[in-house]
């Protein structure tokens, strides 16, 4: 695949690849990152794009799996942390952080299903493949995130 | 409307208000990435002229050395392996300096805390055994949370067969840079030594350069230019194997080999040991050959290789070892016959041509040193869990590995240590799981070789 391939795709998908990792990661800032960290990796490696059935899945597969690194990276290196967190800014009347912080406040396993099947509308068979997870597993942190997010809608609602 | 269309509309809405980058801009990190490979191995190079100038220029002040009496550590485990752990188990206090505290635990024991003078007030990590079992080195960081104003200390304390600590030696490392989360040299918060097999001398990796410490007079000499991912002790010699390069930025901190460099204690020599490169490496127990791979950034040197002590006579042990996330490379059991390696699970964690490595499950091989044939040690499974490496190391005989491990069940459940008997991998016990590990996740690689500790000899 060439580089100008390349440029069409993440023409075509960045956004909507940046809004699903959104989701994954609660936060806009995490989400850029591993998103374009996956693109480089493309860049890095085109030939790998070109053999995938779906390259927009391949390069969400890469960034669930760099969020979920970095996830894991930011309880350990000091003082990575305090980036992760997002406050809503002055202006932002719209309460589009608001849920993002009930979304961040969901168990990362729960949030990363979340947003794999009702943002990035993938099966839970597909979720289960990105994931490296059991469906049965996929199907009960979504059971459980569901109830646990509506529960945390439910208390940010007046502040929406 | 669905339940989650407001926040479908939230992150479509986020999305879209943040401004793409340009194209350009992620071509030229990719390209940067791979020029990065080649222009390493030129600075390690320099890094080799350089270091060698100074260590003969530190030699006529006078500090050369009597010549190294080997001790002769016993093979039996002294029954203690040494943590580094937090205090709290919230993420915000396992997050911050001040939280650092050092733990014992032998199994089928609660692990305690080992009260040294000076421990309450300060942020301490990366204990290691001395080669004798008697000993513990361990870096500590005090002063102000705020990084930059902290100061840096080696301490080594004598530890009782019961687990007391005795009285400690606190060696001041003035101009140890303590790193903030910026883009800078180096990885590690604190001071992280090795020591040598003689119990005096102790290795370390400074901002950009590698500090080696004679913990009798705390003398220091600096071997400039060098941001090593791998600091390897000789087994029988005064001699340190240095090797690649963990880079600059601590966004990416990825491996990179490097030739291989030995300095010498007595002479203050460094030499290339042939014309190896690496990024981790690991001495056979009687210090005759070494063993060594290549760096994260380049899935074209993931040879496990042998290159004897003199740096002559290269081999292939095992043409490709699989991708990694993390590790500690290879490590030589103490009897001599294995080489214990991790690597990602194949499935989802590795991307479709093996290349590179997207997760974080890793399994552990164990390649014969005879014949490179590999046995494949799945993720140990504990009342439930499935324990997965960061790091893999031996005990002192040769029987079990120790995992510092975290497990996918739950990933808010904190890491554990578990050991995990070679021959019988089913058997694994969980030493530690209730207290947060402080994180080596990326640095002071060298450190876990020395967590379990050998019988005084």
């Amino acid at each position: 695949m060439s580089d100008v391939e390349i440029q069409e795709l993440y023409a075509a998908s960045y956004r909507r690849l940046l809004g699903q990792l959104i989701g994954v990661t609660g936060s806009v800032a995490e989400a850029e990152d591993v998103v374009q960290e996956a693109f480089v990796c493309g860049l890095d490696h085109p030939a790998r794009l070109l053999d995938a059935d779906n390259p927009e899945a391949w390069l969400r597969t890469v960034a669930v799996n760099l969020a979920r690194s970095r996830w894991r990276r930011a309880q350990r290196l000091v003082g990575l942390a305090p980036r992760l967190i997002e406050e809503p800014r002055d202006g932002d009347t719209d309460g589009h952080l608001v849920l993002l912080q009930a979304l961040r406040k969901l168990p990362a396993g729960q949030r990363e299903v979340i947003a794999l099947h009702h943002l990035a509308d993938l099966t839970v068979e597909q979720v289960a493949d990105t994931l490296g997870l059991p469906t049965g597993t996929i199907k009960a942190r979504l059971s459980r995130g569901r109830v646990a997010l509506s529960t945390l809608l439910v208390k940010e609602r007046p502040r929406v | 409307m669905s339940e989650f269309t407001p926040l479908r509309e939230a992150v479509d809405t986020l999305a879209s208000r943040t401004p793409s980058p340009d194209f350009g801009q992620l071509k030229r990190r990719a390209t940067r990435r791979g020029r990065r490979r080649v222009v390493m191995a030129a600075v390690a190079t320099a890094a080799v002229i350089a270091g060698s100038a100074l260590a003969v220029t530190g030699l006529d002040d006078g500090r050369r050395t009597a010549p190294v009496v080997q001790p002769n550590p016993g093979p039996a485990p002294n029954g203690w392996i040494v943590v580094d752990a937090d205090q709290g188990d919230s993420g915000a206090t396992r997050r911050g300096l001040g939280d650092g505290d050092i733990y014992l635990v032998r199994p089928g024991e609660q692990a305690h805390r080992l009260e040294v003078a000076g421990s309450d007030a300060a942020n301490e990590a990366c204990p290691v055994w001395s080669p004798d079992g008697t000993r513990l080195l361990f870096g500590r960081l005090t002063g102000s949370s705020d990084t930059t104003s902290s100061d840096a200390e080696l301490v080594i304390v004598p530890v009782g067969q019961n687990g007391t600590a005795g009285t400690p030696t606190v060696i001041g490392l003035d101009g140890f840079e303590v790193l903030g989360d910026g883009a800078e040299e180096g990885f590690d918060s604190h001071p992280c030594g090795t020591w040598a097999p003689d119990g005096r001398w102790v290795a370390l990796a400074g901002t950009g350069e590698v500090w080696v410490v004679d913990t009798q007079t705390g003398a220091i000499r600096h071997l400039s230019d060098l941001r090593p991912s791998d600091l390897e002790w000789r087994p029988g010699t005064d001699e340190l194997a240095i090797a690649g390069d963990m880079g600059r930025d601590r966004g990416d901190p990825r491996t990179l080999s490097t030739p291989v460099t030995v300095y010498s204690v007595s002479t203050g020599e460094l030499r290339q040991l042939g014309s190896v490169e690496a990024a981790e490496i690991t001495w056979s127990p009687d210090g005759t050959s070494l063993a060594y791979t290549g760096g994260e950034l380049e899935p074209e040197t993931r040879e496990l290789g042998l290159v004897d002590g003199d740096g002559a006579n290269e081999q292939s042990l095992v043409a490709d070892i699989g991708p990694t996330m993390h590790g500690i490379g290879p490590v030589w059991s103490p009897t001599g016959d294995r080489i214990a390696y991790q690597r990602c699970e194949s499935g989802p964690d590795v991307e479709p041509h093996g290349e590179v490595c997207t997760g974080e499950r890793h399994e552990v091989v164990l390649v014969s040193v005879a014949d490179g044939t590999e046995t494949v040690i799945g993720p140990p499974k504990t009342e439930g869990h499935e324990w997965y490496p960061f790091t893999v190391s031996w005990s002192p005989d040769g029987t079990t590995l120790l995992y510092w491990a975290w497990n996918l069940d739950d990933e808010t459940l904190p890491d554990g240590v578990i050991a995990v008997p070679a021959d019988i991998p089913s058997d694994a016990t969980v030493l530690i799981d209730a207290i947060d590990l402080v994180g080596n996740y990326s640095s002071h690689r060298w450190a876990p070789i020395q967590m379990w500790g050998r019988q005084p000899g």
